[in-house]
Formats: C-alpha cells, sequence, structure tokens
C-alpha cells in the first residue's frame, strides 16, 4: 500500500516529535486526541447518534434473532452458538464499516450523509467479509477454551472454577488485544480502497504496534462515562459512543499524520 | 509513536463555536429538566437526563480542554440532581427495610397481600427466593411473624 495516494490521510505541516513516554504523555496525546474527536462531533451531533442506534439496533435483533434461539447447553449447542456469534460479527462488521466511514467523514470534514452507514454493502464488501471473519474469528477461539471447560469439567472438581476463570481471563485478555492490533482494519479499508484484506489487516497490525497502549488508555478514558452511562439504564450511552467512536477516527487521523 | 502535536491538541483555549455553545445549553436544559423531573418522576427519569446531560456537556467542549460557563452550569445541575436521587433512593430502601422489621407493619402488609392476591407478603418472597435462588426472606426480615400468628391463635379460639 503506498502512503501518499490515500483517500483520508494527508500531510499535516510542521508536525514535531516529542519522543517522551509515560502515562502524563499518554493523558496528553488521549485529550488531544479527544478535543479533535468533540470538534468532529459537535455539527453532526444527531446523524452520529441515530447510526449508532441503527447499529445497536441490527446488533441486537440479529443477536436475538440467531444468538437467542441457541443455548450452549451441550458441546454441539455451544460450538453453534459460537459459529452463530462469529457470523452476525460479520455482517454487523459491514455496518461497523459504514459507521467508520461515518466518522471519517466527521473527522476530515466531509458530507456526512445516514447512507453512509450503508456503504459497506457497496463498496469493498467482500474485504470487510474477510477481515471481520479473521478478527471476529480470532476473538471468538480465544473464549472456546474457557467455554468448553465450563462445560466438559466435572462439577466435583476442585480445580474446575479456578481453571475456567483463568481461562476466560485469558481469553477475555487475548480478545482485548486482538481488538487493539486490528483497530484500524475499517479505517485502512476505507483509506485504501481496493486494498486486500490480508494487507489491511498486515498493515493495521504494524501501525498500531507502539500505539496499542494509547488505544488503550484512550478506551479506558471512557470507563467513567461508561458507568454513567450505565445509571441511565443505558440510554446515554448513544452519546457516549459517538464520542469514543469519534476519538477512534481522530486517533486514526494523528497516527497518518504522525507518519507524514 | 502518535505524539501530542499530531493529535490537534493545542495548548490555547480556541474560541468557543456556535455549535459547541449551542449543545451546552442545550445540556443545560436536559440537566433543569432533570431537575425539575425530581420533583415529578424521582429516580428513574432524573438517572436518566442527568447523565445524557453531563455527555452533552462534555462534547459541548469541543476543541476546547474547559467546560464553557454553561457547560459547566449543566454538570453542576446534573452532579446534584444526581447526588439528591441517589440520597432519596437510599432513604426509600432504608425505610422500606425498617418499616419491614417492624413487627406490626409486617403482619399488617402479610394480611394486606393475603386479601389482595391469596398470598401473604412471605409467601411472595418465598416464592421469589425458590424461583431465583436469591435470599429476600432473609434480607426483609420475613421470619417476624409473631404478630400473625398470634392473630391467628386468637382467631382459632
Amino acid at each position: 500500500m503506498n502512503t501518499t495516494d490515500n483517500r483520508y490521510s494527508r500531510p499535516d505541516a510542521n508536525r514535531s516529535v516529542h519522543p517522551d513516554r509515560g502515562v502524563y504523555f499518554l493523558h496528553r496525546v488521549s485529550t488531544g486526541i479527544k478535543a479533535g474527536a468533540r470538534f468532529s462531533l459537535l455539527t453532526h451531533l444527531g446523524t452520529a447518534c441515530g447510526a449508532n442506534v441503527v447499529c445497536a439496533a441490527a446488533a441486537f435483533l440479529l443477536t436475538t434473532l440467531f444468538g437467542g434461539s441457541v443455548y450452549g447447553s451441550d458441546l454441539a449447542g455451544l460450538l453453534l452458538s459460537f459459529v452463530i456469534e462469529w457470523l452476525v460479527a460479520v455482517f454487523i462488521g459491514i455496518l461497523e464499516y459504514g459507521r467508520v466511514c461515518l466518522y471519517m467523514n466527521m473527522q476530515y470534514a466531509q458530507p456526512v450523509l445516514m447512507q453512509d452507514l450503508f456503504c459497506g454493502f457497496r463498496e469493498n464488501t467482500n474485504q470487510i467479509i474477510q477481515c471481520e471473519a479473521v478478527a471476529a474469528g480470532i476473538r471468538v477461539l480465544l473464549l472456546v477454551p474457557g467455554a468448553l471447560a465450563a462445560l466438559l469439567l466435572p462439577d466435583g472438581m476442585a480445580a474446575r472454577t479456578p481453571l475456567v476463570i483463568l481461562l476466560y481471563a485469558a481469553g477475555l485478555c487475548g480478545v482485548i488485544y486482538s481488538r487493539l492490533v486490528f483497530a484500524l482494519r475499517y479505517y485502512l479499508l476505507l483509506d485504501y480502497p481496493g486494498s486486500s484484506a490480508a494487507d489491511v489487516l498486515k498493515k493495521s497490525a504494524r501501525l498500531m504496534k507502539g500505539n496499542r497502549i494509547l488505544l488503550f488508555y484512550i478506551h479506558l478514558s471512557f470507563v467513567p462515562l461508561s458507568a454513567l452511562g450505565l445509571l441511565s439504564f443505558g440510554i446515554a450511552n448513544l452519546w457516549i459512543t459517538a464520542y469514543r467512536c469519534a476519538s477512534d477516527a481522530a486517533f486514526y487521523r494523528g497516527l497518518m499524520a504522525s507518519r507524514q | 509513536m502518535i505524539t501530542q502535536e499530531q493529535t490537534l491538541h493545542d495548548e490555547s483555549d480556541p474560541p468557543r463555536s456556535e455549535a459547541a455553545e449551542a449543545l451546552a445549553v442545550t445540556a443545560t436544559f436536559v440537566a433543569l429538566a432533570s431537575v425539575g423531573a425530581s420533583f415529578v418522576f424521582p429516580v428513574f427519569v432524573p438517572f436518566i437526563l442527568a447523565p445524557v446531560a453531563i455527555v452533552l456537556a462534555i462534547i459541548s467542549k469541543g476543541r476546547s480542554f474547559k467546560l464553557s460557563q454553561t457547560g459547566r452550569r449543566a454538570v453542576t445541575f446534573a452532579l446534584i440532581c444526581i447526588g439528591v436521587n441517589i440520597a432519596v433512593l437510599a432513604l426509600t430502601l432504608r425505610s422500606a427495610f425498617s418499616l419491614m422489621s417492624d413487627p406490626a407493619y409486617h403482619a399488617q402488609l402479610n394480611q394486606m397481600t393475603e386479601n389482595m392476591y391469596g398470598y401473604t407478603f412471605d409467601d411472595m418472597l418465598r416464592i421469589i427466593d425458590e424461583s431465583y435462588g436469591t435470599n429476600l426472606t432473609e434480607m426483609l426480615g420475613a421470619e417476624v411473624q409473631e404478630p400473625l400468628a398470634g392473630n391467628e391463635a386468637e382467631g382459632s379460639l
């Protein structure tokens, strides 16, 4: 992939590099990223929230319709529920791509239209499906050992509960890591249309090297707001999700600017 | 590695846009609505509106790193509202628990629910405990049944 002919990223002149590190540095950078995110949201908050409602409704409907009908009480049911979870994640990925497109347009001050949410059905559909199949596949596979241990180990076994907790915790850590590694897949796909899924995933992993902690810190900084969202029975999460997604887009913008 | 300069981070506080001020005003209205709702529909409606007001006020900062005067007002109203409603909820629960531990009130409640539904309140708690594995019977002191037992004894005589 050539970094000069991308659709969104452009060189931001006179940017010097500060090689300092540490929590204070992370805080300062994340504050800057979130400021950029808030600014991009100011005039498009309604559209952003509308897009979040559509995505959440689609995820809820698909999970309820397909995931809710299968419960992993036996091995076959458990494996089937994982397959369904994977398929739903792949489909939701197409909408997720549209949402990323919407937030990127906000970030780069381009026209923001609600129909952009469905652009994943028109462009790069195969690459989106392939990317999400790999990313969601890894996430689901990481959670399989914990679920299998909970199902298959005998109830009387002394080490059952600690083992199940350990496997689930390890799986969860793996899921967070894989989410961070492949966090830029849709941004890259949008920025470099026509790239193969493998290229996009490799480039995402390469770009995130050295920046995973920062993205993790940014996501962690939303925990207090999410707690507030919980207090509002999840309703405030509509705006919090918009803020978080806009921060992701601002993170990508900052990252691409730092490379040019 | 991404750097501070590449994230639009600017030490100076940029002028606020009209959109930011409009959003801050909206946040203040939502916060005031949550304060008003505290008197009409306490707990539930304020718990929805106040966090929304806080989030809107935070977004209204835009590129700035500080809340505007209006945004600060919205956050203050919303936080006060949340605090007051948490206090109201805590006091209500405390009153309910203390009333449940009053044997006379407990007996009256049992009698009332039996007249209305055919089950005493303690029966209901026991059914819930058996169905969902909860421990409400012990939590709400449903064992305190002396006055009711006394009434039954009087009735049988």
